[in-house]
């Protein structure tokens, strides 16, 4: 009798714990819940009913939202501590738009300022600065980062080219290039990231590196960055940089 | 959490020792660079000085173990924020950026063989000599004004400390339907829309503890730097009636109000000018006549830090004459003076301002002991304000060296727009807060 009620006991508390543990990760600092994950499921849908983008619009919410400020002129973010935006993903950019006014994502000060921002949009002006960024051609190094990222030396090409293309299978590393595209172009949420800032992607890993950052749904950047070295990050970190246009392609 | 440091030391380390090629020196040691003020300016300088060459000796002479910092600082008065929150730690250019730390008042330079005492008579050499002290308040300029007066019963609060405490303290305790009279200052002064932003944060914060209080700006100028926009803020938040002159550009956009207004303007024109003070009966008497109040805040018109004087580096003006080229003074070879000190034409007297001077000089520095030539200087300056808590405001500049030699604006558009919607506004007092955090880090962290 007794060994058989213990497990059924125990089973009945280890679920109460579970449910208390369960509901304090609801409770966010404010005692207001915390913004819920998303499925794919409900990720597909918040995103499909976004209304359809003008890119023309987007230009004026970009200039209205004074997103230019970190972001650039035309979406090339002018120093390495903020994310170039131009050529970015429909997807990605509504998604993170979406994912910093619920709270989803909130890693530090910075996205902090971007929830004020993003609170202050509408669905509409969402998708629309979304297609105006998708519009745009992929970045251009910022001129400080131009003089600052040495060209890759033949053997640290020959390492990163490794971990782009083919991954770490001892490492349980998927290559970049499998989600993030041959050329680090990007696809539905997978950002694109060819062009992208050194600073800001090396902070992006250290935040998913430290579970800072983990609005990713598929938890993928999550898992590996966990297993990426700091010297791996930095060599991924230039290749991509080094993947935008160059300085002379830049309009002005 | 160490692992993140480690990263982040190896990621600057690595990158920096890219962006900044090392010195080369044939065998001579490196170069001492001393710093006299601790301030934005000073801090600046040491830590851009250090990530560009960390094998410079640089050593910054400063009274206060503790920086305590003055922009932004009028948000302890509201209540938005508290003197502790003013506090910024010398820690991370001490033990991070190796920035040697002398804690004494620096007394006098000695020019020719290039050194500076202080007042424990400690005497460091140098090689350059970069001087950032700010600015000296001149407490004497109103007739029956003190600093005696200002450290116990009307209080300044310009350099923030004690007094700002003292003011907020006044303030928040001001008796119900009491007259805040805030004197504002000359040109030039520190912090062009300071003033105003002090009155409009305290005429918000009144309207809601005490909502009887009036406040009164006693004005010796005409106009201020972010006028227009700042106005119309206060048209929106308050009722304020611009004066007539303001009315043509505002018009369409103002609204109309039947309450007499909380906060009250008094420009020179109309008598402002503050002339005396009396404070044994709470009077500050202008051009116009006597204001009596409860709370007296006056901003006194201001000069060069003292230590400026003391080093000789001061023309009549009671500000510093430097090459514009260099920041390096004109009196005195191998030293430099930047920010509030200096005469820099028409960059205001601000933080921003300061902090790229001191980027520039570091780098002037650099590439003067590596035999690099500079190139040509550009400048720029933010000077973010607030009508209230959530509306922001700005003035945004660039600046180069024209023609005729003196610095000068290069660009066109200045403010927040006339006809910014209401998520500008609020975002740029969203911008005015981050601006505040991320700008201390750039100098202190």
């Amino acid at each position: 009798m007794i060994t058989a009620a213990f497990p059924a006991a125990w089973r009945t508390l280890t679920l109460a714990a579970a449910l208390l543990a369960s509901s304090l990760a609801q409770a966010s600092e404010h005692g207001k819940p915390a913004p819920k994950p998303w499925s794919p499921v409900t990720l597909h849908t918040a995103l499909g009913d976004l209304p359809k983008g003008n890119a023309a619009a987007g230009k004026a919410v970009h200039d209205s939202m004074m997103c230019a400020s970190c972001h650039g002129a035309a979406g090339n973010a002018a120093t390495m501590n903020w994310p170039s935006v131009a050529g970015q993903r429909y997807d990605y950019t509504a998604k993170m738009l979406l994912d910093y006014r619920s709270g989803l994502r909130s890693e530090d000060e910075r996205a902090g300022l971007m929830t004020s921002i993003a609170r202050l949009m509408t669905p509409q002006q969402i998708a629309d600065v979304s297609a105006y960024y998708a519009s745009l051609p992929k970045p251009v190094a910022p001129q400080a980062q131009a003089a600052l990222a040495a060209p890759l030396t033949a053997v640290e090409y020959k390492r990163v080219e490794q971990l782009v293309r083919k991954g770490d299978a001892n490492r349980l590393i998927t290559a970049c290039a499998s989600c993030h595209g041959l050329h680090g172009e990007g696809k539905g949420t997978t950002p694109a990231i060819a062009g992208q800032t050194t600073d800001y992607f090396i902070r992006t890993m250290r935040l998913y590196h430290n579970g800072e950052r983990q609005n990713d749904v598929y938890k993928g950047m999550s898992q590996f960055s966990q297993r990426l070295s700091d010297a791996d990050t930095l060599l991924i970190a230039r290749y991509y940089a080094s993947q935008g246009q160059s300085q002379t392609a830049k309009a002005d | 959490m160490n692992s993140r440091r480690q990263f982040l030391l190896a990621s600057a380390t690595a990158l920096g020792a890219v962006a900044f090629p090392a010195i080369a020196r044939a065998g001579q040691a490196s170069a001492r660079i001393v710093i006299v003020g601790g301030g934005v300016g000073g801090a600046t300088a040491a830590k851009y000085l250090k990530l560009a060459d960390p094998s410079l000796r640089v050593t910054v002479i400063e009274k206060n173990p503790v920086y305590i910092r003055p922009y932004g600082s009028s948000e302890v008065l509201n209540a938005h924020v508290t003197m502790q929150d003013l506090r910024v730690s010398y820690d991370a250019l001490r033990h991070k950026h190796g920035v040697a730390f002398v804690f004494d008042a620096a007394k006098s330079l000695d020019p020719v063989n290039k050194t500076v005492t202080t007042a424990s008579g400690k005497v460091l050499g140098y090689d350059k000599l970069i001087v950032s002290p700010g600015i000296k308040l001149r407490y004497d300029s109103l007739p029956g004004y003190s600093e005696q007066l200002a450290d116990s019963q009307v209080p300044s609060g310009w350099i923030a400390g004690a007094q700002t405490a003292l003011l907020a303290k006044q303030l928040q305790s001001m008796r119900d339907g009491g007259t805040f009279v805030l004197a504002a200052p000359p040109n030039p002064y520190r912090c062009p829309p300071g003033p105003y932003e002090r009155a409009a944060l305290m005429t918000e914060w009144f309207s809601k503890h005490n909502p009887r209080a009036k406040v009164i700006i006693a004005d010796p100028k005409d106009s201020f730097v972010t006028d227009e926009t700042a106005l119309l803020g206060w048209n929106r938040l308050y009722g304020f009636q611009p004066p007539a002159e303001y009315r043509t550009k505002l018009a369409a956009k103002l609204q109309p109000s039947t309450q007499p207004c909380a906060l009250e303007w008094i420009q020179a024109k109309a008598g402002g000018t503050p002339q005396r003070l009396d404070a044994k009966t709470m009077t500050l008497h202008t051009a116009g006549g006597a204001i009596k109040a409860d709370v007296i805040n006056i901003i006194p018109a201001m000069v060069a830090g003292q230590i400026a004087f003391d080093f000789g580096l001061t023309n009549d003006s009671g500000f510093c004459p430097v090459h514009r080229a260099t920041f390096e003074s004109t009196l005195h070879k191998d030293v430099y003076v930047i920010g509030d000190s200096s005469i820099a034409d028409v960059m205001p007297k601000s933080g921003f301002s300061a902090n790229t001077q001191a980027k520039w000089v570091a780098r002037v520095i650099t590439d003067g002991l590596a035999g690099r030539d500079p190139g040509t200087p550009v400048w720029e300056n933010t000077c973010y304000a607030l009508a209230g808590k959530d509306y922001g405001l700005f003035v945004a500049d660039v600046f180069k060296i024209k023609d005729d030699g003196k610095i000068g604006r290069i660009n066109k558009a200045r403010y927040l727009p006339l006809d910014a919607t209401p998520a500008q506004i609020r975002l740029s007092a969203v911008y005015q807060q981050a601006w505040i955090q991320a700008f201390t880090q750039d100098i202190f962290a």
